[in-house]
């Protein structure tokens, strides 16, 4: 209809603004699909708008608050940039150690370079502690989204199969995930890029390239190794999809993934045997001695355990009833529940299931893991966000997981400018997945019927078949989302109001908070047992851990104090960290003990 | 890479809807859920943006506009009504003296109201001025949020559903994004949301008197506009329209006079009662009407992308004629201006050349009344939101360049990345993917000038923000900028004014043809 002439200027308009804006992802990616497409249809198609879309956002939330990760993670610039490699894994400069694997520290060598370039400060070892420069911050911020590329390349790989609404609501659910908002952009830390890494491998075993597949996971394992939860799962699909056909060819291929994969490890690990300095990196990588259970209690399961048995967490044994539970002991759970779906893998290794098997192995290491952050249920959510869409009841499963995923990070952020921030996008979320797992579900379901008039009888034979279709919540589901928004009401609101001494401006703060203690592990206990109740499909104790254990109000050194503290009566409440995690300093801590 | 395109695929099925766009499962479920998806990604937006410093944040004495509502709070919830507006030794009207109609003041009343409840000593008497702390700007920033809410959203979701009524299913499939570009709107989230002001709040009470007019709801629409007139004064760059649309309305019915004395007692009656405090003396109101017409601050401020301002440059207006001929002067160019557009609407008043006429109206009133700020660009933005779906280039061209108008403002209170941000923002929402390209989007102007003009004003971002201007011109990079969007003001609203005359010709024509 319109000549070429008409549409330019939109695209001019278009690739001006990016290349103004945000990144140059849209320089590489969609300038030159703009040439290539037809005129006056010029748009940001495909992944790229869901990506820069999640951008903007991103960059909206670059003044946010952060957590002591972001000082982790420049110190830890600072450390490989200034340091020897022989002595990454042996400085003790700042209590934020390196306890990531050698290819994270290779990383953040490599984001060094950058960072010396745009402020040097940044990355002095001691001059930089503690620096939180304007640029400091907004380098830091953007090299997390400029890495989240690997995250949106996957995706964009793996939802090749998918068509139309199907393919955008997997974007959605994966790149505007509120969980990597709040994990990555808001408590500051590089999972996106790692999740990526996760879903290229998966996408290579889909597509049956084990090999690539393998190599990918041996070199996310060295940049996170609490990735290697799904090992087993990996390696008995390998062994026994890759290496078949016979001894001959399938010993000739264990040997060709064996040393792929070993070579990846002496990649990262050798530098570091051939200075000697190996068995240092596996004691920061592996400290036993933090705890079983990390910072605010992921919903696993040893937390409620613990709390049951009247128990803290820390170095101490923290179960006064049950055995002391050792990593080995935890090794061995987790292994333990992962078997059957080992069984299942070794018996029929089929590529379109991998995911599932993947994912699942990470939910039974977060479920029973030794040191699990809350974090690591992202490790599911992620993959299991591909699963989803396969069918209504996967969907309705990963509907319930993502939305308790999400809200068991809630405490990462405990400010109250980020309250109705976390608050807005897990909303968000919920009303996106139900919309649109509603119009996908029933709209395939439309299409059935109409491509299958001629097999009407299918309707007869098979009533299950019509109701696997349907995205419907049953009361069950409905009951224990209502539960998570009570308990939410009531820790965030009710709770503070009712039981805080009205009076207790300055010196009461103590009484109330311990109040505050006793009454949470009660009312969750109820609330848990009430939950358990209620419903058995997924796991129960999710629900009240959060007021349990030991609280720790933040009385950060604001200049008003006896405002924020009469405000903190009714606004956002949270109690905040625990110990393991917070060896903070600066701020004022008031802990309390059950 | 390209081959899973949804184009070809999709067109075979014979469905309403083809193009499985970005909105489908959005609006899917009707224009409630599309509009609750929106809306929430709205308000995530908003929050984000309010992490980000706002107007005169630790910039003592003055402070800026954020001091100036905190202020009004103060005044307000401190002293007897009758006192708002009169300076006095407890209500320094130097020191941001409250210059909005009362409307405004109850709002900063109850806003006060909420802050003593959470934060007393933020709105104390005296001891607060200058008042700024991590709870206290959160909870001006929530009470901002909250108007949004409470004002802004319905308003839209009103406008929608009254806009879409009459409409048919086709032309439905924009709606969703109709929504989105006018919630995410960037001029106006940077403005209420970073530098700090109400506008939502009488813009929204517009929106929602339009969306009356639509639904045929005149003396509601009247109700509201009057509403929005109360909140702030500036909300008359659009009173002309309604007075034109209203008018030749009323004229085509049996009875005019009386329609007419209907709308005109609504009218009164709604002032009456806002300005119920003052009205018991002349002189009580008097005072209030002074605050609100600032005279004495001359007839432009800072470097606001005006014909006044525009053409001082070659011509010292200020200097050459006294403030009294200024006022007549900038009266009767704001006249003659809006005439045109006022008369068409008397003449044929019929929906769509009224969003015309508010654009047209409130255009000639930031380019040539009395003491225009640059904020006031949103008024002529918010009817150009109301036509996207008819004028998507037009719309896209206008807040390109309200936002270049605004960015020395924007600039000073340090909300570049947002800025950057939220236009990135509205460009994607805008190219959103599957949405329907209006046939009517073309552009009229040769392409490779219009890519100049973008270019040349990319780089006048990036000058700005970088180079120091020479000592003899301080000013000298704010006023390219305003010559800029001043030019692109004139244009659009010489184009907008020649479509609404454009419009009445259809019309006559079609009349004539149904005739025949």
């Amino acid at each position: 209809m319109t000549s070429i002439a008409t549409s330019s200027p939109d695209d001019i308009l278009l690739s001006d603004v990016a290349n103004l804006h945000v990144s140059p992802r849209t320089r590489l990616s969609s300038t030159p699909k703009a040439m290539k497409k037809p005129p006056n249809h010029w748009r940001i198609s495909d992944i790229w708008w869901f990506a820069l879309v999640a951008t903007a956002m991103k960059l909206l939330l670059i003044p946010a608050y952060r957590s002591t990760d972001f000082e982790v993670h420049r110190h830890w610039l600072a450390l490989t940039h200034s340091l020897p490699l022989s002595r990454w894994y042996s400085d003790t400069t700042s209590p934020w150690t390196l306890d990531y694997p050698p290819f994270f520290a290779y990383f953040e060598k490599f984001l060094s370079f950058f960072a010396s370039l745009v402020d040097p400060t940044m990355t002095h070892l001691h001059k930089g502690l503690n620096y939180t420069s304007p640029l400091t911050i907004l380098f830091q911020r953007l090299s997390v989204i400029f890495s989240d590329v690997l995250l949106i390349y996957s995706t964009r790989k793996l939802s090749k199969d998918f068509k139309g609404t199907g393919k955008f609501l997997m974007w959605a659910l994966i790149i505007w995930s509120p969980g990597l908002f709040i994990v990555d952009h808001l408590h500051f830390q590089y999972n996106g890029f790692m999740l990526g890494m996760l879903l290229l491998s998966l996408s290579y075993l889909e597509e049956g390239r084990d090999v690539m597949g393998g190599f990918v996971f041996a070199v996310l394992l060295c940049f996170k190794h609490l990735f290697a939860v799904a090992a087993p799962v990996y390696f008995v699909y390998l062994f026994r999809h890759y290496c078949r056909g016979g001894f001959v060819k399938g010993s000739g291929r264990l040997v060709v993934m064996g040393s792929v994969v070993l070579a990846v490890f002496a990649v990262a690990y050798g530098p570091f045997v051939y200075y000697g300095q190996i068995q240092q990196v596996f004691r920061r990588m592996f400290p036993f001695g933090r705890g079983l259970c990390h910072a605010y209690w992921a919903p696993n399961f040893w937390p409620p355990t613990a709390s049951f048995t009247g128990g803290l967490v820390g170095d101490s044994s923290p179960f006064a009833v049950l055995p002391t539970i050792t990593p080995l002991i935890t090794l061995i759970t987790v292994l333990l529940a992962i078997s059957p779906c080992l069984i299942k893998t070794w018996r029929d290794p089929q590529p379109r299931m991998v995911t599932r098997w993947v994912a699942y192995a990470y939910t039974c290491g977060f479920l029973f893991g030794w040191h699990v952050h809350e974090k690591a249920s992202l490790h599911f959510v992620i993959p299991l966000s591909i699963i989803a869409l396969k069918s209504a009841e996967d969907a309705k499963h990963y509907f319930f997981l993502s939305i308790v995923s999400c809200y068991s990070l809630f405490p990462l952020l405990f400010e109250a400018q980020e309250y109705p921030i976390k608050v807005s996008l897990l909303l968000l979320h919920a009303v996106l997945m139900w919309f649109g797992f509603s119009s996908h579900f029933s709209k395939s379901k439309a299409g059935k019927a109409s491509s299958s008039v001629l097999r009407k009888d299918d309707k007869f034979k098979s009533p299950n078949a019509d109701g696997d279709v349907k995205f419907v919540l049953g009361w069950y589901g409905k009951a224990y989302l209502l539960g998570l928004f009570v308990v939410e009401i009531w820790g965030q609101f009710l709770h503070p109001i009712i039981f805080a001494a009205p009076e207790s401006v300055e010196g009461n703060t103590n009484e109330s908070s311990e109040v505050l203690g006793i009454e949470a592990a009660k009312e969750s206990s109820e609330v848990l047992g009430i939950e358990a109740a209620k419903s058995r499909q997924s796991r129960p104790e999710k629900v009240g851990i959060k007021e349990q254990g030991e609280v720790k109000i933040p009385r950060s050194s604001k200049p008003d104090k006896r405002s924020l503290e009469t405000s903190l009566k009714s606004l956002p409440l949270k109690p905040s960290e625990i110990i393991g995690n917070n060896k903070e300093s600066s701020s004022q801590e008031v802990t309390f003990h059950q | 890479m390209e081959k899973k395109k949804k184009k070809p695929n999709q067109p075979t099925k014979s469905k309403p809807d083809p193009d499985p766009d970005i909105w489908a499962f959005v609006i899917g479920r009707g224009t409630k859920s599309a509009f609750l998806c929106i809306s929430l990604f709205a308000v995530v937006v908003r929050l984000a943006v309010a992490i980000h410093p706002y107007s005169g944040a630790a910039t003592p004495p003055k402070f800026g506009d954020y001091e100036a509502q905190r202020h009004w709070m103060e005044i307000t919830i401190n002293l007897p009504v009758k006192e708002w507006y009169r300076n006095s030794s407890t209500n320094d009207l130097t020191y941001w003296g409250l210059d909005y109609p009362p409307l405004t003041a109850y709002q900063s009343y109850l806003h006060g109201l909420l802050l003593k409840f959470f934060d007393p000593v933020s709105v104390s008497l005296f001891t607060s001025r200058g008042y700024e702390s991590y709870i206290g700007k959160l909870l001006m920033r929530w009470t901002v949020l909250s108007s949004d809410l409470l004002i802004f959203f319905p308003a839209v979701l009103y406008f929608v559903t009254a806009y879409y009524s009459k409409k048919q299913i086709g032309e439905k499939s924009s709606m969703a994004w109709h929504i989105a570009i006018i919630l995410l709107n960037p001029c106006l989230i940077l403005i209420d949301h970073g530098h700090f002001q109400y506008n939502s709040i009488s813009l929204g009470l517009t929106i929602a008197a339009v969306a009356a007019i639509f639904s045929d709801r005149d003396l509601f629409g009247s109700v509201l506009f009057s509403l929005a007139l109360n909140h702030k004064q500036m909300s008359s760059y659009y009173a002309p329209a309604f007075f034109g649309y209203l008018l030749g309305k009323c004229l085509r019915r049996r009875n005019p006079v009386f329609e007419i004395s209907k709308l005109g007692l609504v009218v009164l009656g709604t002032f009456a009662i806002v300005w119920s405090p003052y009205i018991y003396s002349a002189d009580a109101s008097l005072e209030v009407l002074s605050r609100l017409a600032p005279f004495e601050r001359g007839i432009y401020e800072d470097y606001v992308a005006n014909f006044w301002c525009t053409t001082s440059v070659l011509m010292k207006w200020k200097r050459l004629f006294t403030t009294q001929s200024l006022k007549l002067l900038s009266l009767a160019a704001t006249i003659s201006t809006f005439l045109p557009s006022t008369i068409q609407l008397i003449l044929l008043p019929t929906k769509q050349s009224f969003l015309y006429g508010l654009l047209n109206c409130s255009f000639s009133f930031y380019l040539f009344s009395f003491q225009v700020h640059e904020k006031s660009i949103l008024l002529p933005l918010l009817p150009a939101s109301l036509l996207a779906v008819e004028e998507p280039f037009i719309f896209r061209w206008l807040v390109y360049y309200a936002l270049l108008s605004m960015f020395p403002l924007l600039r000073r209170d340090d909300l570049v990345l947002p800025y950057i941000a939220l236009y990135g923002l509205f460009v994607l929402l805008y190219y959103a993917p599957g949405r329907r390209m209006d046939k009517r989007e073309t552009n009229f102007l040769g392409s490779t000038l219009q890519s100049l003009l973008l270019a040349s004003s990319l780089i006048l971002h990036i000058i700005y923000m970088t180079v120091t201007p020479p000592e003899k011109y301080p000013f000298l990079f704010e006023a390219i900028i305003m010559l800029f969007c001043f030019s692109q003001f004139v244009l659009i609203s010489v184009y907008s004014n020649s479509k609404q005359w454009a419009l009445s010709k259809h019309i006559q024509v079609d009349i004539e043809k149904k005739s025949l």
